[in-house]
């Protein structure tokens, strides 16, 4: 009995020093690299929508980081500095280009998103290369598979796990890869750019990752929260094992 | 000590969401559809050999079945069929594979799974819908060269249409 209220005890402060970690940011340095990120859901600004705060779980486990070299930074491109709901300013400007990381996914949007608590939002995140220049960083597979699609501004990457990785705003006339091609584990795929067919973006990187879940007895193909795996493998590729 | 032992397991159950292993989802084969049993012309090659080794229903749109400028990413388990248009690409998937399930006394995430009506999304520019059909889920992707000035990624309506058209053309049994 007395051993039984001490692992309640137990898991109660556990999990009340869990929700007091996600709360703060998290840091991680090696030498002259360094990553500082702030929690999965937490997103920034505050009125950016409402992410899934607390859940910290890696779904797309032990994927290689989406862009070949670090730095890069997870924000926002909507709200951060010269974005449309962001301060006035340039894209360009150096606060879009530094730490914490910001997550994303879920951020307000007006399109239906099954896993987001408003039932609507970002359907992945969207990453900024080192610097400010377009046709300079390559985007990489994250896993081995196949390029299934190559649209105007998008490319899809079906993983040996069945997750579809989506590329978008990639140069398209300077890209590495084929519909149809087999290829693997950071094999490049295309420079990180401003495209999005004929409407103006910022030079990022938009990262989505769609599996199937089943619960209740049936299954659902979706988006899902890709930022703690990302945070993840960015970790893995500043140790220098992507 | 009936209570203590109830609250530990709930803790236990609320903690861990989901199951990591995946698998592949049991496909319900119907009867072939109307439209289908009409065709009688054979489909094209690029048709016949893209999708020959598919083990799930692959859906088409009618009126494209014969467009031989089509292409065919495929493996047993899923099917990608992307097709040209003037101006803008559609893509057709289909895919039997789960990756994650819900464990039973994860209600949160079981309520943000509930299924929900099918909706046509527009979405980074883009026209899309998913759906769940023969127990197996499919996507609907339409891409646009401009995407803010074309109707085809900015309303619904002709992508309505390509969904209202899809019918079984081939997968193995």
């Amino acid at each position: 009995m007395r051993f039984l209220l001490l692992i309640v005890a137990f898991l109660l402060l556990s999990s009340c020093t869990q929700t007091k970690k996600t709360e703060k940011e998290s840091s991680l340095s090696l030498g002259t690299k360094h990553l500082f990120y702030t929690p999965a859901g937490k997103l920034y600004p505050n009125k950016s929508g409402k992410g899934r705060v607390g859940d910290n779980y890696i779904y797309a486990p032990n994927i290689r980081f989406p862009i070949e070299s670090a730095p890069a930074y997870i924000n926002s491109q909507v709200y951060g500095v010269g974005g449309m709901y962001g301060e006035r300013g340039s894209l360009c400007d150096q606060r879009n280009y530094q730490y914490p990381w910001h997550d994303n996914y879920c951020e307000s949007r007006s399109w239906g998103m099954p896993l987001c608590p408003s039932g609507k939002g970002h359907q992945g995140v969207d990453i900024r290369t080192a610097t400010c220049e377009k046709k300079k960083y390559y985007a990489v597979a994250v896993e081995n598979g196949t390029i299934t699609y190559i649209g105007k501004y998008s490319v899809s990457l079906r993983g040996i796990t069945g997750r579809t990785y989506r590329y978008l705003h990639l140069d398209s006339r300077t890209l590495q890869v084929k519909r149809g091609q087999k290829i693997k584990r950071g094999q490049r795929i295309g420079l990180v750019s401003d495209n999005m067919g004929n409407t103006k973006t910022s030079i990022h990187l938009h990262f989505d990752v769609k599996q199937t879940i089943v619960a209740n007895g049936y299954s659902q193909r979706v988006f899902i929260p890709i930022y703690t795996s990302l945070v993840d493998a960015y970790k893995r590729l500043l140790r220098g094992n992507p | 000590m009936r209570t203590i032992s109830t609250l530990l397991i709930a803790m236990v159950a609320f903690g861990v969401s989901l199951y990591a292993e995946g698998g592949l989802l049991s496909v319900e084969w119907t009867k072939s559809t109307p439209q289908q049993q009409k065709i009688q012309r054979a489909y094209p090659d690029v048709l016949k050999k893209g999708i020959a080794e598919v083990t799930l229903p692959v859906y088409l749109p009618k009126s494209h079945i014969f467009n031989k400028k089509m292409s065919i990413v495929s493996d047993p388990n899923y099917y990608a069929i992307t097709l040209f248009f003037k101006g803008a690409t559609l893509l057709i998937s289909g895919d039997r594979t789960y990756q994650q399930k819900v464990k039973s006394g994860a209600t949160q995430m079981k309520a943000m799974m509930k299924r929900t009506a099918m909706k046509f999304i527009h979405a980074e520019g883009m026209m899309t819908t998913d759906f769940n059909r023969n127990g197996v889920n499919y996507s609907l992707m339409m891409e646009c060269d401009f995407p803010d000035k074309d109707k085809r990624c900015k309303e619904s309506s002709f992508l309505q249409n390509i969904y209202n058209d899809l019918i079984i053309v081939g997968g193995k049994r």
